[in-house]
């Protein structure tokens, strides 16, 4: 709906985007590559190396409290030499800058021109609708198609950046993500084909699933005033989900995780393990997933605990 | 919530966000029109809806917000002798003693389409819009329009400005003095039309926002309330129910007239639901609820055994939620016809009360006003009407939940 609505209005903000020219007061000494999600901000380090400045506009750990664009951030976008956004509408409240950058001149790439997405479908007033997934970094394969193509971005726009050296770039982080790839197909080989399968609230499996074969199974977790004071006909769409998957682990953001497990248990005699998985944001230093890599190391590893 | 032209409201911001001197980690200085994938400046976005009850004192204007996770409650000010409350989304918009005030509820949900986001941060005052005659206040999640009956126009607010901290007019869209109201939809308006009396409205028509009319005038004797759902927003007249509808930019509108059971029923006034479901339903005179299926475009006259002072639709085609005079709460099956659960939850209500009982509605529960006793009760609605817990309160006069 706000996605469809935001493709309608990209022409009215290109026209808008003059009366952006008053904002470049900001030129960068380097060149400068300006990315939306911090997800693609680390591929794109990897890829730029030391040969321009990458910014990042929403960086991982930022604190919602205090996050927005401020205005040198804004006259950043201006002057860039390349943005790198997602596509499919991921990041609406930046698109209409990053589509008046593009009126400015600012050559814009979306990671997901370069591959086929999968789509998915909703329904918001009974007559369903079909829209591309923007959640591709769950599968790797995609994920280095994007790498190739930020990478040619880069040495087809920056000004200044060594093309053999962003290709040297290129192609070892290219070589980690496939090694990555292939490591979490091991990974997920020593799950039971019958128990791939991801009872989960979250919305961001599906590529993955389509790349190693797994069932995402779309669970409403039980919610706060939920488990406050439960019955089990509260519990009786989930415990069925479980039963009917056979696994023993449910893959959910829940603010109580621990009362959840607690209330499945009792509620439905079921020790069902309540996993977190980062799924839109590289997590903070420390956590293991401060990095694309990590990030997809951690969930297999913890997918793959939790099914085996 | 209708489908929304987001996009094109951010745009004046980023203008500003040039010519302010704002510095980079600065939260008051950060414009708030350029936020990554789910981010909320000010707002702290959550795993779960921050659901809560927004209740007030309707003769002190007393007003509290009752947070139905930690069952903690915040003290949200007194606005003096209230005549009505409208939520929009994040705020509601308490009119007291002449003036509309903005009360930043901290709750709220935006729906992405195949994911939701939610989000909270201080509840608190926004500040207060001094329309004159002061009647309808009507939303759409990105603009609100409050109207003057005396006057005859709506002064047009944005979420934007109100999440900004700023209560400013917008725009203002003209119709004639009467008891009217303007409905924002996308960058589109519904603007009530008044009859020969120039005091009830007879109609409607639709709006661009340069004022042009896109959808001449469609007949609604005795507009009187309207009702978001998924499909378009519902207008309750005198003769049925009028579904106005955006569909890739083109207005429609559709009369869904009462049956022929209605003879010699009261129109009926607000049409109530669970947010977000196609639903609706409202008590039915002295001989039960009407439900209509906006899907469907059906009206159904479910009987019930005692006649009801409330009722709205749970929206999952199996139960519809109303409270009998008796004060007995009563689940109906809209499909079948038939009484799945009955509870009896409150006194007898005789109808002189000043103050009537209140249904909300949830994907899990349904919240249950008891203004005589100042409390209200959580009910498991899949679970026979089951009391899950009982929350006592300052008051509970006029109850909202917040953060859906």
């Amino acid at each position: 709906m706000k996605r469809r609505a935001a493709v309608k209005l990209i022409g009215a903000a290109m026209i808008l985007g003059v009366a952006l020219s008053g904002c470049s007061a900001l030129a960068a000494d380097r060149p400068t590559v300006v990315v939306t999600t911090n997800i693609l901000g680390d591929v794109t380090r990897n890829l730029v190396g030391d040969q321009a400045e990458v910014i990042v506009l929403m960086e991982s750990g930022a604190d919602p409290h205090s996050f927005g664009i401020s205005a040198q951030q804004a006259a950043k976008l201006e002057n860039a030499d390349l943005i790198i956004h997602n596509g499919a509408g991921l990041e609406e409240g930046v698109l209409h800058h990053v589509e008046a950058a593009a009126a400015e001149g600012v050559p814009i790439l979306a990671a997901m021109d370069a591959f086929e997405p999968v789509k998915f479908t909703y329904d918001d007033d009974g007559e369903g609708k079909a829209a591309d997934d923007p959640h591709f970094w769950t599968d790797p394969s995609r994920m280095v198609r994007a790498a190739e193509a930020i990478a040619e971005g880069i040495v087809r726009h920056v000004k200044g950046a060594d093309a053999e050296a962003v290709h040297l770039n290129a192609a070892r982080y290219v070589g980690e993500v496939k090694e990555l790839e292939s490591w979490m197909e091991d990974s997920f080989a020593t799950i039971e084909p019958g128990k791939r399968k991801l009872i989960t609230n979250h919305h961001v499996f599906g590529y993955l699933a389509q790349r190693f074969g797994f069932d995402v199974i779309g669970a409403v977790i039980p919610s706060g005033t939920t488990l406050a004071s439960p019955s089990s006909s509260d519990l009786d769409e989930l415990t069925a989900q479980i039963q009917t998957a056979g696994v023993v682990a449910i893959f959910a953001d829940s603010s109580q995780p621990e009362r959840l497990a607690k209330v499945l248990a009792e509620e439905a005699g079921q020790d069902i393990a309540v996993v977190p998985l980062f799924t839109e944001s590289l997590g903070a230093a420390g956590s293991g997933a401060e990095t694309y890599l990590g990030m997809m190391r951690s969930n297999t590893e913890r997918i793959t605990s939790a099914l085996s | 919530m209708p489908k929304l032209a987001t996009l094109l409201l951010g745009l004046p911001l980023l203008m500003t966000a040039c010519a302010a001197p704002g510095g980079a980690g600065d939260a008051g200085a950060a414009s708030p029109s350029a936020i990554p994938h789910g981010y909320i400046a000010g707002a702290q976005e959550q795993p779960e809806p921050q659901i809560g009850l927004l209740t007030v004192d309707q003769k002190s204007g007393t007003s509290h917000l009752l947070s139905l996770l930690t069952e903690a409650t915040v003290d949200t000010g007194a606005f003096g002798r209230v005549d009505a409350v409208e939520q929009e989304g994040r705020y509601a918009f308490v009119t007291a003693e002449g003036l509309v005030h903005v009360l930043d509820t901290g709750a709220w949900t935006v729906d992405h389409g195949d994911h939701k986001h939610y989000y909270s941060a201080e509840p608190g005052s926004v500040g207060t819009i001094s329309v004159p005659g002061a009647g309808a206040v009507a939303g759409d999640g990105m603009s609100v329009a409050v109207f003057s009956t005396s006057e005859g126009y709506a002064s047009v607010y944005r979420h934007e400005d109100l999440d900004a901290g700023i209560v400013a007019e917008k725009a203002r869209t003209t119709s004639t003095p009467h008891q009217g109201r303007v409905i924002p939809y996308g960058d589109h308006f519904i603007v009530s039309i008044a009859g020969q009396d120039g005091t009830a409205p007879m109609g409607i028509e639709v709006r661009d926002a340069d004022n042009q009319v896109v959808l001449p005038q469609q007949s609604c004797p005795g507009l009187s309330a309207h009702t978001w759902t998924r499909v378009g927003v519902v207008l309750s007249c005198a003769d049925g129910a009028l579904l106005v509808r955006e569909n890739d930019g083109a207005f429609a509108a559709e009369k869904i007239p009462y049956p022929a059971e209605a003879a010699g029923l009261p129109p009926v006034t607000k049409l109530e639901h669970r947010p977000g479901s196609n639903e609706l339903a409202a008590p039915a005179g002295e001989k039960g609820i009407w439900h209509l299926n906006v899907s469907k475009k059906t009206w159904t006259l479910l009987a019930t055994p005692v006649p009801v002072v409330a009722a709205s639709a749970v929206g999952d085609g199996k139960r519809v939620l109303a409270l009998g005079v008796d004060g007995s709460l009563m689940s109906v099956d809209p499909a079948k016809g038939t009484l799945s659960a009955r509870a009896q939850l409150l006194e007898p209500l005789p109808p002189t009360r000043d103050t009537m009982p209140q249904i909300r509605i949830d994907s899990s529960r349904a919240y249950l006003s008891d203004p005589g006793r100042s409390r209200a009760l959580e009910i498991d609605y899949k679970a026979d009407l089951r009391v899950a817990r009982t929350f006592d309160l300052p008051a509970s006069d006029i109850m909202l939940e917040v953060g859906l």
